[in-house]
């Protein structure tokens, strides 16, 4: 996508860009990094036993990577942690924010209650995730990190090494059965941890997303419902002529946020990031269709249907669009499903998500499906000493839905941050001010599917997810490390060259020529050193 | 930048001796000086400090250049390369040229565009009658000074973008809408003109400075002798403009390749690398987000040192024509 620039300065999603960019927004690692130590200790890791909590049983159960949903919040919460896990010694947290700062802790009675109920004095520092980079980056060059460390793999060069350097060996405390210690960390999916081994090593315990990164199509299901509009486009041509029928640019109404273009691509049948064919990896770039899926990008650009701030607007202003009706459609991930909600938003607004009809017509494709961790977090290695404490503070923010753990930590205290409207929990302002402190980016549970009060959406978003998850395409080198594209990715990618083609300024049959500059600048590097670190999978 | 032996110099020249030997004006001792500007000198400690803390030490952290530097190992531990990393500035790095050509083009437009908006400015400012209108003109110009690149980058958008109140107003009257902020052929028209509404205000703060300096009578006695208006401003304003002009421009050329870090990159994911990245983006693209610390500082080191080159042949040139320039040795 034309997003595919790491920054988004003005805000944004950074998850929809990563994953609209067409790259795995985590390469989680098994193979050797430059200057890390042991490439053998790739193979033979034990990775954490799953124990699924058996706490509280969701309304309706997820099967094939769909997520499980609920519909209320349990009337009394059972606590999954007995007493506090604190050492009482203080816990340094570097993480991140996509929610406005909260106020200081002496202003802040949910931060003051956070460490009561951790028995640790807590010490968090927020960065929002558009510029945790370079944040990241310079604590490290500073030797300025924090016990805790939130990582984004795909962002930090030579990774491997660095963990070497900086962070616990945690696989001694999490692998195989020893993870029983800290049971709500054993809740974590088996895919999750994939990405937090890095030589050989269990290096951080991930932040689970389930299918949640999945980019999908979104429509306004309650406006095209007055319209008559009930089912998604059949094929390419009725989406162009979906499009044009739905934009009315003289009163500011577009059918189109922004230019999907992987929407596009899933209906050409282009694999999701890369393939394997005949045991070689081959980029999605290289797909013969690509040019197809351009050309129907440019003739979209060229009708006028997708919003003119499109290419600059972040994700929050886009999502302002849709729940506000000058747009009606546009591509996220599944996690933005009940983030529109926080936009305003007429009462009779709903959301339905699209899957992609086969250009040619004749039936759906699949989508590609999203990383199954967001980030993961590490333990600093000056605080190798008190490891277990820290793990059991991981252990209780990773308390799963059901809990009265996650109840607090999500929703505050009764009274104060939440009201109860039935037994659902809603935020009042002091709430909403008050607990975005960016701890569910230092340890979280599998996700679940709730949208307090509304069931309905609940099971539209569960329903969605059920036609979609399963059959959808994953990246075979997720949970991959290639240095290379951490360091290069970015910058040759055909970010660049996309905007300029859908935008009319070069040929579709540039492409061609895009590919071959991209392979030579650093593509090749990119394939030979996945393909290595596929070939070597973990054991 | 003592001028005291100036007047006895120049006595040397003439060939005779005074007859009386008047006390020629004795070079004091570095202690004496010192001990006579001791109080100036307190003063200047602080400021010193502040100089001394934050740009002289972190210029040591300019090793890096020579290093393959990995944070995670500090530049005690990481691992010297040499002149390795400056290999990109000869090998024809396409991504380089393409950072220093759209450096250039801006650097040129700023000269072109930018340098002189404040004089113009300045000068219209200064015919204008009413002092207190003059006030508040001033003050409406000073304000966008004050925005941060963030801000400015925004209200741009709101304004000029696709869906901003200018093509809100086309389209609803009928017209075309045009594309000014995703465009990446006007990019480098859009900065020079943002920069231009920001700072242009300010930077007159300078120029009226100096023109409220200029000797009230040598107007009177031009009109006098009969100039008009524009030779006046011609030959008395911007004559005694000069030297804050060559001084100013001087600084300018230090900086010359420095041509706009965070509204450049705010403004990148729209049109494209091709089309707005320049050396500072370069360096932070590569440096700080693809890792190539090395390289980057040592593109960094480069452009900097070009940067100090520049502002000295500047000088020397200035001292050429008879202008005070910046400093004299």
């Amino acid at each position: 996508m034309p997003e595919l620039s790491r920054r988004q300065v003005l805000g944004g999603g950074l998850v929809a860009v990563a994953s609209a960019a067409g790259f795995p927004l985590l390469q989680g690692c098994s193979n050797k990094g430059r200057g890390g130590a042991d490439a053998g200790g790739a193979d033979g890791i034990r990775l954490p036993k799953y124990i699924a909590y058996q706490g509280f049983t969701p309304d309706l159960i997820g099967k094939d990577g769909v997520d499980s949903a609920t519909f209320k919040y349990p009337a009394n919460p059972t606590a999954a942690t007995s007493g506090p896990p604190g050492d009482g010694k203080k816990v340094a947290v570097l993480t991140v924010t996509n929610s406005p700062a909260p106020p200081a802790k002496n202003r802040n009675a949910y931060w003051q209650e956070l460490e009561r109920r951790l028995g640790f004095p807590v010490d968090i520092e927020i960065v929002p995730s558009t510029d945790y980079g370079q944040r990241f980056q310079t604590a490290v060059a500073g030797g300025k990190l924090p016990d805790l460390f939130s990582i984004y793999p795909g962002q930090v060069p030579s990774l491997p090494s660095l963990l070497q350097k900086k962070a616990v060996d945690l696989t001694s405390h999490l692998s195989g059965d020893a993870i029983a210690k800290y049971p709500l960390l054993a809740n974590i999916p088996t895919a999750s941890w994939k990405q937090t081994v890095y030589d050989g090593k269990i290096y951080g315990i991930p932040i689970p997303r389930g299918a949640q990164i999945t980019l999908t199509l979104y429509a306004r299901d309650d406006l095209l419902g007055k319209l008559g509009i009930t089912k998604p486009p059949a094929s390419l041509q009725e989406f162009q002529d979906l499009c044009k029928e739905l934009t009315h640019s003289k009163t500011n109404t577009w059918a189109l946020g922004r230019l999907p273009l992987s929407y596009l691509r899933q209906m050409f049948k282009i694999p999701n990031g890369w393939s394997v064919r005949d045991g070689r990896l081959v980029s999605a770039f290289e797909a013969e269709q690509q040019k197809d899926a351009l050309e129907a990008g440019r003739k979209l650009m060229a009708a006028g249907v997708v919003h003119p701030d499109g290419f600059n607007a972040p994700s929050s202003i886009r999502k302002t669009w849709v729940a506000n009706g000058s747009t009606l459609m546009v591509d996220d991930s599944f996690s933005a499903w009940h983030a529109f909600y926080n936009y305003p938003h007429p009462d009779t607004f709903r959301l339905a998500a699209w899957a992609p009809p086969l250009a040619d017509g004749g039936g759906t494709a699949p989508v590609w499906l999203g990383a199954p961790t967001i980030n993961i977090t590490s333990v600093n290695l000056n605080a190798a000493d008190r490891v277990e404490a820290l793990l059991s503070f991981l252990n209780y923010l990773a308390a799963p839905f059901g809990t009265s753990e996650y109840l607090f930590k999500n929703y505050g205290v009764k009274g104060i941050h939440h009201t109860l409207q039935g037994t659902d929990p809603v935020l009042t302002d002091k709430g909403r001010a008050e607990i975005g402190l960016g701890i569910e980016y230092v340890a979280n549970a599998p996700w679940m599917t709730y949208q307090p009060g509304s069931p309905d959406v609940t099971k539209a978003q569960f329903d969605a997810q059920n036609t979609l998850v399963p059959t959808a395409l994953a990246d075979p080198t997720i949970s991959r490390y290639s240095e290379t594209n951490v360091r290069k990715g970015n910058q040759i990618g055909m970010g660049d060259l996309e905007l300029d083609i859908l935008q009319g300024r070069k040929p579709v049959s540039a492409w061609d020529a895009g590919v071959a500059k991209w392979k030579k600048a650093g593509g090749d590097s990119i394939r030979d050193e996945f393909q290595k670190a596929l070939d070597h999978p973990p054991g | 930048m003592s001028v005291a032996p100036a007047p006895a110099r120049a006595r040397h020249q003439t060939g005779h001796r005074p007859s009386s030997p008047s006390p020629a004006p004795r070079r004091r001792s570095w202690w004496e000086r010192l001990k006579r500007d001791k109080f100036v000198l307190l003063l200047a400690l602080p400021g010193i400090a502040v100089i001394i803390t934050f740009h002289y030490y972190p210029l040591l952290g300019n090793v890096i250049a020579f290093q393959d530097y990995q944070p995670y190992l500090g530049i005690r531990e990481s691992l010297w390369s040499g002149f390795d990393n400056f290999k990109i500035l000869f090998n024809g790095d396409p991504d380089l040229l393409n950072a220093l050509k759209n450096t250039l083009t801006i650097t040129a437009l700023q000269t072109v565009f930018v340098f002189p908006a404040p004089i113009i400015l300045a000068l219209i400012l200064n015919s204008l009658a009413s002092n207190r209108l003059r006030q508040i003109v001033q003050s409406v110009l000073y304000l966008p000074h004050f925005l941060s690149w963030v801000i400015l980058v925004a209200v741009f958008q709101q304004v000029l973008g696709g869906a901003g109140l200018l093509n809100n107003y086309l389209r609803s009257s009928g017209h075309e809408a045009l594309n000014i902020i995703g465009n990446a052929d006007a990019f480098k028209a859009l900065v020079t003109s943002q920069v231009i509404w920001k700072d242009t205000g300010w930077a007159t703060i300078l120029f009226l400075a100096v023109l409220a300096q200029i000797d009230r009578s040598l107007y009177e006695a031009a009109s006098v002798d009969g100039a008009s208006k524009l030779r006046q401003t011609w030959h008395i304003t911007l004559s005694g403009m000069r030297p804050i002009i060559i001084l100013l421009f001087i600084l300018k050329l230090g900086d010359s390749l420095s041509v706009g870090f965070e509204q450049i990159l705010l403004q990148q994911p729209a049109v494209g690398r091709q089309a707005s990245e320049v050396l500072d983006t370069f360096v932070y693209n590569n440096g700080v987000v693809g890792g190539a610390w090395g390289v980057a500082a040592a593109v960094g080191l480069v452009k900097g040192v070009i940067g100090l080159l520049l502002v000295l042949s500047a000088n020397k040139i200035a001292h050429a024509f008879g202008e005070e320039g910046v400093y004299k040795a």
